[in-house]
């Protein structure tokens, strides 16, 4: 972190108590320079999609600061294939959180949350995201939608949200079970999702557009899954801020022209390398703590250790029914290997390291994830059996403060060290 | 069988004659269920994990309710144990989820069955609805938020001068019988609309049922329970702080009895607030000395002071808090009373306070410090209307009204951060003694922020930065601008009025007090001797009629 950067975070800090207006344009300033400057001024060493991704992410997040009556407040298991199809701009709370947490004020808005009540022990994503609204700095969107998929956080968090914007709030409620009732049941909200997102947008919802989007999400999973085919067998560098920007890409953003397009970057990129060997392949689980510089230092193109693919970004990667697009996203949606018990994700990760030649898995346990936090042993168990050697690595993917940096740094680097003997 | 939440059918259950038992067990501690599960879970669902796996005897039914008790049943099962798990809709108010909980509840009857070779009695099913609550007519004081084990309930009950009321989110279950129909799909229906339509626990889409818990105008006071590392009730307890004209006391545990002690002094503070005004001191009109004792037993000091009938401090005394709470209690006042050239039965009553007041056999009565610091504070200073008490494991921010009533107050949670355990281990750490450290802070040349909240995390940053070769004096500095943000964000739970006094041991830091004047923007008074504020309002108390 650059001490200009510290700097700014700090005088954005000062500023939303008294100034919540202040802090919003300079928090807007920030990010159209760091835009303008990735685009046309980005570091030397990084690809063209690590580019690309970086300036779209950043266009994406900074739209609904400037235009919040054309956006809406979501997570990231919301299907926003429903809002690409009317042209409503998701901000979701971990995309948001970590470029607040870029712009190093993220403890500002955590304390002032934290003072007023919300609980310490709350994901930290969600407390920046509450910090940034209840401090009036984040303009109010147009409604607030989500799902309660695999975080107890969402149901507090979105309605505390709409409670204080006073405004409209649909959630998704996605059912630990996965069978023809299930499905049914999801399918049905989502119906009424889109008569919400109709009355609360005066539009008149166009499932042709609903098709499209679906038709481009093919498309791009279909790259993607060749992608992932490249990485089984290739080193692909990789660094763990593009890990994060990829989950813009299969999660919210899946299904615009901007996603299909960086798919297809991500396989010409993949096909152009060799097949190599000798790397130590490392799969990760959960979200990257992409701001902590130890991380950066060990995996950020590095000669020695590859940084796969995090498991949030292959959740789930399977084909739309263009015909049936509701009760399709329901089956997506339900099909997520986040939801249901730890089990289940487990054999998922297991799959995924098979199929990717993974040599470990690091099992990131974030701050306030109570699911991924209650599933780390099973997780382990699991995969040790299977011959996959796991670290489970306790931090915090969005407050710097909440970490011990040096003991993480010591116990990952012991066992990549572990690895690299085994190999 | 065992069952962890109010939306599990019992009914269904009894109808295969079937007892049930609300499982909330008290944890000794975690040994063993920290082998299984990570320690950032919610302290009930390590508890239950923790008792199955000391006393596993029947199998237990849980619901989706929580993403903690999710994984305490995957948990289980994976230790081979029989975990039947019910998935819970979110939606209380939509025929959708009342449908698919339906569908549940028909497959637990169709497993059970099965699994137990018998047919579902609708007739033991409808009696089973007939067991009455417990009714409480009158003013009574209400326990809200998450759910509360029975050793802390009985607890709360045994120490409040008013009836208590469980409306924590286990303690309502309101299940109404549904209408008769021989039709097993449309009873289900029927239940199922039942069990959703009760007083919602707060993880449901419509909480607005949940307005009847605070609109009863026979509401006393309200004692709002939350457990560690569940963050479901924290929000609504802050929302009802502002709105309610009630008392609400917020506790939490980690399922444990170990901050008992803590809690208990909460209570009392609270329950003293709740019902009994306090009385205008009564000076006595005698001309003949009387003299008045109070001793505050704390973690690291134990401090008597004397004061004789017109409220003069005749003499006080500090030493160290031994292993033995009464005889370090006993130490303190010989000292106070040799230094006053007085005996024991010179002495007309004795007023204890702090954690070990309850076990001094010699006192008049006991007075938790809340109350003994604000009188302490305002008989020194009647402008001051908040104290900042920063002592050995606690720090509190007390707020007064300008007739010295508490009004408010909050508390450090377990965790030492902002202490003067938290100063003492810096020190440590920087090899300097506790006086070079009160000192060393104000001759500082860089702002460093010593980030990390936790204790044990700033120790080791600490320690990085006397490695980076940082100046001690910028280092402490650093500590004490630390402690200062601890405190200001505790205090800030609640409102943060001039005039502030500082009392507590570590009040004599003078680098923390400035780095606190500096965050407030405002001075503060500190007395000259403040480690004895608490020992002073216990005299007082004892002076008075």
């Amino acid at each position: 972190m650059s001490n200009v950067v510290k700097k700014f975070g700090q005088i954005v800090g000062s500023n939303i108590e008294k100034h919540p207006k202040r802090a919003l344009n300079l928090l807007r300033f920030g990010y159209a320079y760091s835009g303008l400057q990735m685009k046309y001024f980005p570091e030397k060493y990084l690809l063209p999609i690590q580019i690309y991704s970086s300036v779209v992410c950043n266009r994406f997040i900074r739209y609904p600061l400037s235009n919040p009556e054309s956006s809406a407040v979501v997570n990231i298991f919301f299907p926003c294939e429903l809002l690409h199809a009317i042209d409503i701009k998701p901000e979701f709370v971990e995309g948001f959180s970590g470029y607040i947490n870029g712009a190093c004020c993220e403890r500002y808005f955590i304390d002032y949350i934290e003072n007023l009540g919300m609980p310490k022990t709350l994901c930290s994503y969600h407390k920046t995201l509450l910090g940034t609204a209840f401090s009036k700095v984040l303009p109010k969107p147009k409604f607030v939608m989500f799902t309660t998929m695999v975080c107890d956080a969402n149901i507090i968090t979105f309605r505390a949200l709409a409670d204080f914007w006073k405004i409209p709030l649909f959630m998704v409620d996605i059912p630990s079970t996965n069978d023809e009732d299930s499905i049914k049941y999801v399918e049905e909200q989502l119906k009424h999702a889109v008569s919400f997102i109709e009355e609360n947008t005066n539009k008149k919802f166009d499932y042709e557009k609903l098709k499209e989007v679906i038709r481009r999400e093919n498309r791009s999973m279909k790259l993607y899954k060749e992608y992932l085919k490249e990485l089984s067998t290739k080193y692909i560098p990789n660094d763990v801020t593009s890990e994060m920007y990829k989950l813009f890409f299969t999660h919210v953003l899946n299904g615009t022209e901007e996603s299909e397009k960086y798919f297809e970057m991500l396989l010409e990129d993949a096909k152009k390398l060799e097949d190599t060997n000798g790397k130590i392949r490392i799969l990760w689980c959960h979200t990257v703590p992409y701001w902590q510089k130890s991380m950066k230092e060990i995996f950020n193109n590095s000669e020695k250790y590859q940084l796969l693919c995090s498991d949030m970004n292959f959740d789930v990667i399977m084909e739309l029914d263009e015909s049936k697009p509701l009760r399709s996203l329901a089956i997506k949606l339900l099909n997520n290997h986040v939801r249901g018990s730890a089990d289940h994700r487990a054999y998922k990760i297991l799959d995924m390291a098979k199929f990717l030649n993974a040599d470990g898995v690091v099992y990131f346990n974030h701050w306030g994830c109570k699911k991924t936090l209650g599933g780390a042993g099973i997780t382990k168990k699991i995969l040790e059996e299977n011959g996959l050697p796991v670290l489970i690595l306790d931090g915090d993917g969005c407050d710097r403060e909440n970490i011990n940096d040096g003991q993480m740094q010591t116990r990952l680097q012991a066992f990549l060290e572990i690895l690299e003997d085994k190999k | 069988m065992k069952y962890v939440c109010k939306y599990t059918p019992i009914e269904i259950l009894a109808g295969f004659g079937i007892n049930t038992e609300l499982l909330n067990p008290t944890a000794e501690n975690y040994e063993l269920s920290d082998q299984y599960i990570h320690s950032n879970v919610c302290s009930y669902s390590r508890s239950i994990i923790e008792e199955r796996l000391r006393d596993y005897s029947d199998p237990i039914i849980l619901t989706s309710c929580c993403d903690s008790i999710e994984r305490a049943g995957d948990v289980l099962k994976n230790l081979g144990q029989e975990v039947y798990i019910i998935n819970l809709p979110h939606h209380n108010d939509n025929c959708c989820s009342k449908l698919l909980y339906q569908k549940e509840l028909i497959r637990l009857i169709e497993d059970l069955s099965k699994v137990m070779n018998k047919n579902f009695d609708v007739e033991k099913f409808y009696d089973s609805f007939d067991s009455k609550t417990e009714e409480i007519s009158g003013k009574y004081v209400s326990v809200m938020g998450a759910r509360i084990n029975s050793d802390l309930l009985e607890l709360i009950k045994n120490e409040s001068p008013l009836p208590i009321k469980n409306n924590t989110c286990t303690g309502i279950r309101s299940v109404a019988k549904p209408p008769k129909t021989d039709d097993i799909e449309e009873l289900m229906t029927r239940y199922s609309d039942m069990l959703l339509s009760q007083i919602p626990c707060i993880r449901m889409s419509d909480i607005s049922k949940r307005r009847d818990l605070i609109e009863d105008p026979n509401l006393c006071g309200i004692i709002y329970n939350t457990v560690n590392f569940c963050d479901f009730y924290s929000f609504e307890y802050s929302r009802l702080k502002t709105a309610l004209n009630v008392p609400i006391l917020k506790i939490e545990t980690d399922y444990t009895l170990l901050a008992t002690e803590q809690i208990k002094t909460r209570l009392g503070a609270f329950y003293v607030n709740l019902v009994v005004k306090p009385k205008k001191n009564k000076r006595k009109t005698s001309t003949s000395h009387t003299y008045y004792a109070g001793i505050d037993n704390g973690s690291t000091s134990t401090n008597a002071v004397i004061i004789d009938n017109n409220n003069n401090i005749i003499s006080f005394a500090i030493v160290p808090t031994g292993v033995k709470v009464a005889e370090s209690a006993q130490k303190a006042l010989d000292e106070a009373l040799n230094k006053a050239g007085l005996e024991i039965e010179d002495i007309s009553k004795i007023v204890t306070t702090g954690y070990g007041r309850a076990r001094i056999d010699f006192r008049t009565k006991d007075v938790t410090e809340i109350t003994c610091h604000a009188k302490g504070a305002y008989f020194l200073n009647p402008n001051v209307r908040t104290i900042i008490d920063i002592g050995g494991q606690d720090s509190k921010v007390i707020r007064l009204d300008e007739n010295g009533n508490v009004t408010d107050f909050v508390m450090n949670d377990k965790c030492a951060a902002g202490t003067g355990r938290f100063i003492e281990m810096m020190a440590q750490s920087l090899q300097l003694t506790l006086e070079e450290m009160s000192t060393y802070g104000l001759k500082w040349n860089e702002d460093i922020a010593i980030s990390s909240m936790c204790s044990v995390f700033a120790q080791s940053e600490v320690v990085s930065l006397i490695a980076s070769d940082k100046k001690l004096e910028d280092i402490v500095h650093g500590i004490n601008n630390s402690i200062a943000s601890k405190v200001i964000s505790l205090g800030k739970r609640g409102k943060l009025e001039r005039e502030f006094m500082m009392t507590g041991g570590v009040a004599r830091n003078i680098g923390v007090v400035r780095a606190i004047e500096e965050k407030l923007e405002a001075e503060i008074t500190v007395p000259e001797e403040p480690d004895i504020c608490g020992a002073l309002g216990a005299a007082l108390i004892a002076s008075e009629n």
